[in-house]
């Protein structure tokens, strides 16, 4: 008897595994029609190149303690200044310290600074954005205006005058950049929602009396966060180069931590001595800002079809129509 | 109150020096920053009604005024011609890679605009200057002349940045040229023109690009942003006495007052700039006044 139960119930164990299965895979197969990876294969050949490129970049990032054979901070004045070779792959800085380890261990910072900053400016600046074009009126105008304000400085400037009112550390580099996203993203948002608010179901759930949170954030950013999405991995390119910009003037990470931006301007000194100091961090810096450009691309292709004039997309999607180009 | 305080850098000049507090007190007496923050902003938007510019540096004592005449004149000649090469360069090789399509021309143009609008100006910078002293043995003078004194030193001086910031900013018109004049290429007064028997080339000229102009001036308005920030950067890397190497210099000390002034006319400069495209859109597409709501087209998505 209770054999027979133990059967029964592990029966339905099974049939619910194997249904959850069955659904994973449905899911994700629905995730990569979606995406048309095949398609994009063979009308972009060069997004898939960098993606592995990205896939690569982030795998050295996550693992960077076990890939870097030196520790990029300690100093060891014997070996300043050396070439590339068998003893230090890409060579050796002023101080002796591994170029290879320093370009491995100073994607940290910038992929940390970058994706944590592009996520706390994506979800603010949608939040703005959304709730500005729910409610209209003299909300609306207000954030609009203080939108349009922040949209009148350069984002270098505007980052700069951030990080010397917080001072210059991970943290305050990191809300600097998120803070000169959110006025792009809320211009976005509010665009997007300002037409998903007159579809008929954020009318039938306001008919049904639920509450505006509830509208703005059940109803109508699921419908926005497609596109935006899609804008904010291209934002990550964004964010990469104004951090790489700012640990370059001096106002980012501080020293002696590895960045993109500071070894540039570290080894900028010993440019004709020593060019490796500059050339590798120069060269990782411009692969993965290209790369997270190009994703954002694709990514923008696949959920706003209409945007694809604007903003400068990097390559035309191959199509053969020309209406389709660009 | 903020992190990074001007008083001990005055007073340490830098380095690392222990002041008594009633040295530092009087400093900050001195230079009013003991005052409440309104009282301080008050008279910072007073000083830049009134002529002054923000008053005076906190480290060095200069008046801004001063700083502002003396940077000011460079930074406007970097955009200026920044944006006009721009301008001289992009629109014509857009026509062209849209005139031809997927020939080699296009793909040309194509390399070389990729590379513009992805590399960070401030590696292509270092790299220029690297390959310039490598190969020609030669690097652009240090110290700033303007025109009206040497007008060839001034021009070697300003060439590279110039070329820098163009290249970034041409890279955008060129793609957006390229779009546009192949979207309204399939339009029916296109065709209308064919048929009437007119040559490809004043059709690309007179119709096409015609009316391809309003996204073009639009996304020259919105990449304006990144020109100047551009400027920040290859103002400090050559060494350019303008707004943009000044307003880093003086966040590096964290001269409040200076930092203010120049980021304040950073943003007079882009948002005349844009003042000037919003009435250029009169200009080039005269249907625009006529529209019932004066609103610059094509930027809302």
């Amino acid at each position: 008897m209770i054999c027979a139960i133990i059967v029964v119930v592990n029966l339905k164990n099974i049939e619910n595994s194997f249904s959850r299965t069955i659904r994973l895979q449905n899911s994700l197969y629905r995730i990569g029609a979606k995406l048309g990876l095949r398609r994009l294969a063979k009308t972009r050949p060069l997004v898939i190149l960098f993606g592995a490129i990205l896939i690569t970049i982030v795998f050295l990032t996550i693992f960077a303690d076990f890939v870097s054979p030196y520790n990029p901070l300690v100093q060891d004045i014997s070996s300043r200044l050396e070439s590339p070779g068998q003893e230090f792959l890409f060579g050796s800085d002023n101080f002796g310290r591994d170029v290879f380890s320093r370009v491995i261990y100073g994607s940290r910072s910038s992929l940390y600074i970058a994706i944590t900053s592009v996520i706390i400016g994506t979800i603010l600046g949608t939040i703005i954005g959304t709730f500005s074009a729910y409610r209209g009126g003299w909300v609306d105008q207000v954030s609009q205006r203080g939108i349009d304000t922040l949209l009148g400085f350069p984002s270098l400037v505007l980052a700069i005058i951030l990080v010397v009112t917080l001072g210059s550390s991970t943290q305050a580099v990191t809300i600097a950049i998120a803070v000169a996203l959110i006025p792009q993203v809320a211009r976005l948002s509010r665009a997007h929602a300002l037409s998903i608010k007159e579809e008929d179901f954020v009318i039938a759930a306001r008919s049904i009396g639920a509450q505006p949170m509830s509208i703005i954030f059940k109803h109508i950013i699921p419908h926005t966060f497609g596109p935006i999405v899609a804008y904010a991995a291209g934002y990550v390119s964004v964010a990469i180069v104004v951090e790489s910009a700012l640990s370059f003037i001096g106002l980012g990470v501080p020293p002696p931590y590895p960045s993109w931006g500071g070894m540039l301007q570290e080894g900028r000194l010993y440019m004709e001595v020593a060019p490796w100091v500059t050339i590798f961090p120069g060269i990782a810096l411009s692969v993965t800002a290209f790369s997270f450009a190009l994703l954002g691309d694709a990514l923008r292709d696949i959920f706003d079809p209409r945007d694809r004039f604007y903003n400068g997309s990097f390559f035309p999607s191959g199509n053969k129509s020309d209406l389709k180009e660009m | 109150m903020l992190p990074g305080d001007i008083v001990s850098w005055i007073l340490s000049g830098g380095g690392e020096a222990v002041h008594s507090a009633e040295v530092r007190e009087a400093l900050r007496q001195e230079l009013g920053l003991n005052d409440h923050l309104v009282v301080q902003y008050g008279r910072w938007l007073w000083s830049m009604v009134n002529g002054e510019f923000g008053g005076r540096s906190l480290v060095n004592g200069q008046p801004i005024a001063a700083i502002v005449a003396r940077q000011f004149p460079v930074t406007l000649l970097l955009v200026t011609y920044a944006v006009a090469l721009s301008v001289i360069v992009s629109v014509p090789l857009g026509v062209l890679a849209a005139w031809k399509r997927n020939r080699w021309q296009d793909y040309l143009v194509r390399l070389i605009t990729i590379p513009g609008q992805a590399l960070p100006n401030f590696w292509s910078a270092l790299l220029i200057l690297l390959g310039l002293v490598i190969i020609f043995r030669w690097s652009p003078p240090i110290v700033y002349t303007s025109p009206w004194e040497d007008i060839l030193t001034h021009f070697q001086i300003i060439f590279l940045p110039v070329l820098l910031l163009a290249w970034e900013h041409s890279s955008h018109i060129v793609r957006v040229t390229r779009a546009y004049i192949l979207e309204v290429i399939h339009k029916n007064y296109i065709l209308s023109a064919r048929a009437k028997g007119l040559s490809q080339r004043h059709i690309l000229l007179r119709h096409a690009l015609r009316n391809a102009l309003v996204p073009i001036v639009t996304i020259l308005g919105l990449q304006l942003g990144w020109l100047l920030s551009g400027t920040l950067i290859l103002e400090s890397i050559f060494g350019l006495p303008g707004l943009g190497g000044g307003l880093v210099q003086a966040a590096l000390v964290r001269d409040y007052t200076v930092i203010q002034s120049l980021a304040t006319l950073l943003v007079f400069i882009m948002l005349s700039v844009n003042l000037i495209i919003d009435l250029i859109y009169g200009v080039i597409d005269p249907r625009i006044l006529l529209s019932p709501q004066l609103t610059r087209p094509y930027t809302g998505s």
